[in-house]
């Protein structure tokens, strides 16, 4: 099985400070190859235009130009640029064999076909079953289903990452869906993650942590409904709140989608109007027949049940007071397991 | 400060190798160097431009001028610019250098785009020829560069 993502492909953040020393020298001169000598924020405005292959393909130009792309400046403007343009499609082949970890591919739709982009190199974590939970700015949020730790944050494009501070697990873990967003005001991203558990035979719910990068441990967080973990795949970012998908098994309510607000640390669950058809919640294990996409900006939840794909799009003024649902349905024949636009069920041995 | 076309004055421009340009104020406007020396009150006649040479001025009014005009729709103007950066290397390089200076953001956006289109997709060793870049790396910084990321030079 592959897990589709859509991903604004960015972020060249580099870490190597000497690179950030080249960078000061050349914001104060001309950069001095003998042909276009531009200024340096000239060269990083030209690379931050073009996609993101072109831009690695670049790097190996001039030593200048490779500096230039890990520039602060440059990281800036190209993330401006990449949020404002189609998302790119990520494939995650989900691995048969257990503690391996699989590669990450970028499908190229133009070109008809998918480019291993990186082989995640996550050994050195201990990630068991890592897989990719929320993306956001370009960055992967990654974590196993099965485990508490670790979280990692992984740029697919420069391969750099961060593990963030380890939980202390002293309970089962029945599932775990962790959410990435970022809080735009105070340049923060943050991790927000919920789980059932079980003790001695009792499952506890309600729980999650939530964590801002660059603190040293997870606050605990009281989550008002019970998420569905069986058919779907994971949380995703969109205006400014991260949403999973309620369990409305455990909830007799019309809430269908429960909505973390970054900045302001609340959740709300969202009401499916009772005008819209209900989605049918017949998650299938292994499959992802009901799924959050984050299409155009709009919060959208897709069912498939083999004859038709229903989709809700959440609609809403921007402070989130009224969020109401529009829905459709295509009509697409297709067996259960097979696919819809979340996923293909190709195997990969 | 008006600056309506209609009570628009003419200022002069006076390029690095001495041409002097006569541009309606509402046009040369566009270049926000100039504007903050007209609105300062500091427009001598006339303006000297030492970074701009005559034939580049020329140009970059020419562009001031078509989008100066109000009459002038957002696709007419779209079709004006595609033909407008179809340019020699040469006088794209004097027009970024000019709309850096004068500070004028639609232009230099335009040309930006214009040589970000050159380079899409070319092959680094492409890219150096064009804009004559010497290759600083050594063959075995190359092959790294190469083996990280591999995918992108397929």
């Amino acid at each position: 099985m592959i897990v589709i993502f859509t991903i604004h492909l960015s972020r060249f953040v580099s870490k190597d400070h000497r690179v950030r020393a080249q960078m000061a020298d050349l914001n104060e001169k001309m950069i001095s190859c003998r042909g276009f000598c531009l200024p340096a924020d000239i060269i990083s405005d030209i690379l931050s235009r073009l996609p993101v292959g072109s831009i690695l393909s670049c790097r190996s130009v001039c030593k200048t130009w490779y500096s230039l792309s890990q520039g602060p400046q440059f990281v800036k403007l190209q993330l401006s640029r990449a949020n404002d343009q189609v998302p790119r499609v990520i494939l995650q082949p989900i691995s048969v064999k257990a503690g391996t970890i699989s590669s990450l591919y970028l499908l190229d739709i133009e070109g008809h076909k998918a480019r291993v982009i990186s082989e995640i190199p996550l050994e050195d974590v201990g990630a068991r079953g890592i897989r990719i939970m929320c993306s956001c700015n370009g960055l992967l949020c990654m974590a196993s289903g099965l485990e508490l730790n670790p979280v990692v944050i992984y740029n697919p494009v420069t391969k750099e990452y961060i593990v963030l501070p380890k939980s202390e697990q002293n309970f089962g873990l029945w599932g775990h869906q962790v959410g990435f967003g970022f809080n735009p005001v105070i340049k923060k991203y943050k991790v927000v993650r919920i789980y059932e558990t079980y003790t001695n035979g009792n499952i506890h719910n309600n729980r999650g942590d939530i964590i801002t990068l660059g603190e040293s441990s997870w606050r605990q967080i009281h989550v008002p409904y019970r998420l569905l973990y069986t058919g779907c795949h994971g949380p995703i970012f969109c205006g400014g709140a991260l949403h999973w998908i309620i369990n409305r098994e455990f909830h007799n309510g019309l809430e269908f989608i429960l909505r973390f607000h970054i900045s302001k640390e609340v959740f709300q669950g969202i009401l499916l109007p009772t005008s819209a058809k209900a989605p049918k919640y017949e998650p299938v294990y292994f499959t992802c027949n009901l799924q959050l996409l984050n299409v155009g900006r709009v919060v959208t939840l897709v069912d498939h049940d083999g004859q038709a794909m229903h989709v809700w799009a959440l609609m809403g003024n921007k402070s989130g007071d009224h969020i109401f649902c529009t829905y459709n349905s295509f009509k697409m024949k297709l067996t259960k397991d097979s696919c819809c636009f979340m996923h293909v069920n190709v195997r990969y041995t | 400060m008006s600056l309506s076309p209609s009570t628009s004055k003419m200022l002069s421009l006076k390029s690095s190798d001495g041409k002097v340009l006569e541009v309606e104020e509402h046009v040369a406007v566009l270049c926000e160097t100039i504007k903050s020396l007209v609105e300062d009150g500091c427009a001598d006649s006339p303006i000297p431009l030492a970074n701009v040479d005559g034939a580049t001025l020329g140009n970059v009014m020419e562009w001031c001028k078509k989008h100066a005009d109000q009459k002038a729709s957002a696709d007419d103007l779209e079709d004006w610019d595609a033909e407008f950066v179809e340019r020699d290397q040469g006088e794209l390089y004097h027009l970024i250098m000019a709309a850096n200076y004068l500070n004028i953001k639609g232009l230099l956006d335009l040309i930006c785009q214009k040589v970000a289109d050159m380079i899409k997709g070319k092959h680094p060793e492409k890219i150096r020829e064009i804009f004559n870049i010497e290759n600083d790396f050594t063959p075995e910084q190359q092959e790294q560069i190469r083996k990280d990321n591999s995918w992108a030079f397929e």
